[in-house]
């Protein structure tokens, strides 16, 4: 079941296009407002674009030109949402078979799809349970064994671990990698883990426009966009390439192998926020670049503090201390310092 | 916030006083009490199908008594009894019947004696192109002629009745309606083909019915009785408004109106 | 039970209590009055019966054409959007508005024998005015907007995210509605449905003017306790009573039902 798929809308200046192979899982990323829900809403049905086409499988899904557009439920195109959204007046058996069901396969042959698709996902024993006697994991697992009990010819996910407790997304991640292995599916998500576990490839959209696409993996490794980058949790700047760094517009130089890249040449720079030290005082010697910058924010992370700075050149620079360096250092936000990134641990790449 | 705090219930009192004084402001409460000096206000209780007659009568009584303002509760006879007997004040009570004058009469509400005024007769009424062609009483009992009549509970309705018995007719109505005005509206509308109302209250449609005299409503003729109150505060205001409406002024209008003598 | 910090200020509980003293008193005044003897002799006449047996089949009649006309109504106000929207919400809710004559007399301008489809329905052999068919009109002309209303509003409440689920599991509109939509809406439905029928059941205005007042026809319990008040205010007081305890009825069975009241 391959997915081409093109859009524009004018009214939330949407204007999308791409395509997703067959059984491959696509994650959509980009900050809020980028139109990730409208992509969702026009595939599903509920969103009408100004023109657009798309096609499923050599199939036209919708044709805004030749005035086709069939209603959400002619689309075989499933959607798991950040909440489960069980029907809570029916049991979780009734609630997974309903989409069956819905095509006409009679009770008892619907109610055994579903006791399979619940099986899939490890809530067999859910079935006889309302939706409100379940915990918000058992709750999703049901709803996604619920989404491919009418197998899709398209699954639609959108955030669907957003909603879940730290301690219970694991199981459901799992079970949800298990239901999607060859199904091509569009998963909206701005979390890292998600993306790589649930995603070969991904977009990034901003403002409404693809800005970065690519196979998930790539794009978080050398991310081109600093969405990606936060995402990916990488310090991003993006310049042109010198005989021994990149600098940026801004004029801002970070010290790099640039071996391979034409000088001139448009590059990206990524370093992870554990490579960046901070000093009060100018450190002195070694190859590293220096910059000078002003604490922004302090952020406990894991087991250490992120500390976001902004440099005297205006670009934003990210390190990782441990929480102990903190105290030490007297770091708060206002504070100057300085920031030293050894050149070894820079990756260039074109962009 | 301290202080806030003690404002607010004092608002609340407040509204809640001024509601009373609003609600406690009917034009009952206020009524036989002479208000400021030189002027006084006669408060009159009287039926409903009095009200064009006795508007009239109270512009004469002001003109005649200079200073004096004359109000009026237009209600069904009943009603203005109740009120009455629930400690009502006004100067003057003008039923639409003996049955209700006699109930204020029991209960001692009445100075001296009742004085009939005017008598009134049913008269058929029908919207004005008369669609059933009715032109008597036996008409009404033909089938498929909409009649609608008072409920027998009511004045009008019991009159009513009293000519059924009389003439040994029974009258299959479509509706039997609490007021005169309810079978007037049914009529002029034209849902129905003809009402049982009063005299007056056919003269007081105008143009909107017709009135069909019969002869069989002389078994039914409705007196009127008007009395001065015993808990009058100007006795003697109350009994020339009484004088008014029985004098040769007063039966002059009742009688232009449509009302019977007495 | 642990008691929670409720955050009201003292001082509301005052106006609170007197609110509901001013709508529980005149209850129990009107119970006082009650000839308690002879009440059960009062409510089982043969015209309480009537009345009582109209109202209840006319109100259930009514409610039951409310939800047929009111869910496809509040559908349509709740989940799509037209030009004129909110002129045709602002048209539907008049009701609730209008005083109930007034609703009278514009059903009579349009099924009444002269009326807009007067004609029309007599051509079709069909004769509203006067019949237990005008009161079932004029109660679902009150009380449709009270099942719109809340129905509306608990349709925006509940959201289409359930519906649009629904949709991409392939199930169609209407299975939508019937499967989901109005098993979500449930409890909305039915404190609309319970409203409406105490609506229509306390419905008198609209009644007495377009359906008129016989027994057993088209006089329901308001009309009757209305009727008797000119007569016999015991049997008037009993019959109110009466009135008071179904209307309780049957809003403390929905509140049993829905585990709430309205």
């Amino acid at each position: 079941m391959a997915l081409s798929f093109s859009a524009r809308l004018q009214e939330r200046g949407f204007d999308v296009a791409f395509e997703v192979g067959d059984g491959e899982r696509l994650a959509v990323l980009g900050p809020n407002g980028a139109g990730k829900s409208t992509l969702l809403g026009v595939l599903a049905g509920t969103v009408r674009p100004d023109t657009g086409r798309a096609e499923l499988d050599g199939e036209p899904l919708f044709d805004v030109a030749a005035r086709r557009w069939p209603a959400p439920h002619r689309r075989r195109v499933g959607l798991l949402a950040q909440d489960p959204l069980l029907f809570p007046h029916l049991t979780v058996l009734a609630n997974v078979a309903f989409g069956p069901r819905a095509a006409g396969v009679g009770r008892p042959a619907a109610e055994q799809a579903a006791r399979t698709c619940l099986a899939a996902v490890e809530a067999e024993h859910l079935a006889g349970r309302r939706p409100a006697q379940l915990s918000g994991g058992q709750a999703q697992r049901v709803a996604i064994a619920r989404a491919v009990a009418t197998d899709p010819r398209l699954l639609l996910l959108d955030e669907p671990l957003a909603a879940l407790d730290v301690t219970l997304a694991p199981l459901v991640r799992r079970v949800l990698r298990q239901v999607l292995v060859g199904r091509t599916s569009v998963l909206v998500t701005h979390d890292l883990l998600d993306a790589l576990l649930l995603s070969d490839r991904v977009v990034v959209l901003d403002a409404g426009r693809v800005v970065e696409a690519g196979p998930t993996a790539e794009v978080l490794r050398h991310p081109r966009t600093p969405f990606a980058a936060r995402l990916a949790g990488l310090n991003l700047l993006l310049g042109t390439a010198g005989p021994a760094g990149v600098t940026t517009a801004f004029g801002l130089h970070v010290g790099a192998s640039t071996a391979g890249l034409p000088a001139g040449s448009p590059v990206a720079a990524a370093f992870a926020p554990s490579v960046v030290s901070v000093f009060v005082d100018a450190p002195h010697g070694s190859p590293r670049t220096v910059l000078t910058a002003r604490v922004v924010e302090l952020e406990p992370y894991a087991d250490e503090v992120r500390v976001t700075t902004e440099t005297t050149s205006g670009e934003t620079v990210t390190a990782a201390v441990t929480a102990a360096a903190v105290g030490e250092l007297d770091l708060y936000p206002g504070r100057a310092v300085h920031l030293a990134v050894k050149a070894t641990a820079v990756t260039v790449y074109p962009v | 916030m301290r202080p806030r705090s003690r404002v607010a219930p004092a608002l609340a009192s407040t509204a809640l006083l001024a509601l009373v004084a609003a609600c406690g402001a009917t034009p009952g409460a206020s009524g036989p009490t002479s208000s400021s000096a030189g002027t006084q206000t006669l408060t009159v209780f009287a039926a409903a199908s009095l009200k064009q007659t006795f508007t009239t009568l109270g512009t004469t009584f002001e003109a005649a008594h200079p200073g004096t303002t004359v109000t009026f509760s237009f209600a069904g006879s009943s009603d203005l009894v109740t009120q009455l007997q629930q400690g009502a004040p006004a100067d003057v009570f003008a039923s639409a019947d003996t049955k209700n004058m006699q109930k204020a009469v029991d209960d001692q509400l009445v100075a001296g004696s009742p004085v009939d005024f005017a008598t009134n007769t049913l008269e058929i009424a029908v919207p004005p192109d008369n669609p059933a062609g009715v032109t008597s009483f036996a008409d009404l009992t033909r089938p498929g002629v909409k009649v609608v009549l008072c409920a027998p509970q009511v004045p009008c309705g019991a009159a009513a009745q009293t000519i059924e018995k009389a003439t040994n007719t029974t009258l299959e109505p479509v509706s039997e309606e609490n007021a005169v005005t309810d079978v007037l509206g049914k009529v002029t509308s034209g849902e129905a083909d003809a009402g049982l109302v009063y005299v007056t209250d056919v003269k007081g449609a105008g143009d909107q019915v017709k009135g069909i005299p019969f002869a069989e409503s002389k078994q039914a003729v409705n007196t009127y009785p008007v009395a001065a109150l015993s808990g009058s505060r100007q006795g003697e205001l109350a009994g020339q408004f009484v004088r008014l409406v029985t004098g040769t002024e007063g039966q002059k209008v009742l009688a232009d109106a449509g009302f019977g003598p007495a | 039970m642990a008691r929670r910090w409720s955050g009201v200020p003292l001082w509301v509980y005052v106006p609170a209590t007197l609110g509901a003293l001013f709508v529980v008193l005149p209850l129990v005044a009107m119970a006082t009055r009650v000839d308690w003897a002879r009440f059960g002799a009062l409510v089982t006449s043969p015209a309480s019966l009537d009345a009582l047996g109209l109202s209840l089949r006319t109100s259930l009649a009514s409610t039951l054409l409310c939800l047929v006309l009111g869910v496809p109504m509040a559908l349509v106000l709740a989940r799509t959007a037209f030009p004129g929207q909110r002129v045709v919400r602002a048209l539907v809710l008049l009701p609730l508005v209008l005083p109930p004559v007034v609703g009278g007399i514009a059903l009579l301008y349009t099924f009444g024998r002269r009326g807009l489809l007067g004609h029309a329905l007599e051509v079709l052999g069909l004769q509203v005015a006067f019949s237990t068919t005008a009161v079932v009109l004029a109660q679902t002309f009150v009380s449709l907007p009270f099942l719109v209303v809340s129905l509306e509003g608990t349709l925006r409440a509940v959201g289409q995210r359930y519906e649009t689920v629904a949709a991409t599991l392939g199930a169609g509109p209407t299975l939508v509605l019937r499967r989901v939509t109005l098993p979500l809406v449930l409890p909305g439905l039915l404190s609309g449905s319970v409203l409406a029928f105490a609506r229509a059941l306390g419905e008198f205005g609209a009644t007495l003017t377009f359906a008129g007042s016989l027994q057993g026809v088209t006089r329901t319990l308001p009309l009757e306790i209305y009727l008797q008040r000119e007569t016999d205010a015991s049997t008037a007081v009993a019959l109110s009573l009466l009135l008071v305890a179904v209307a309780v009825g049957v809003v403390g069975l929905a509140a049993g039902r829905t585990g709430r009241v309205l």
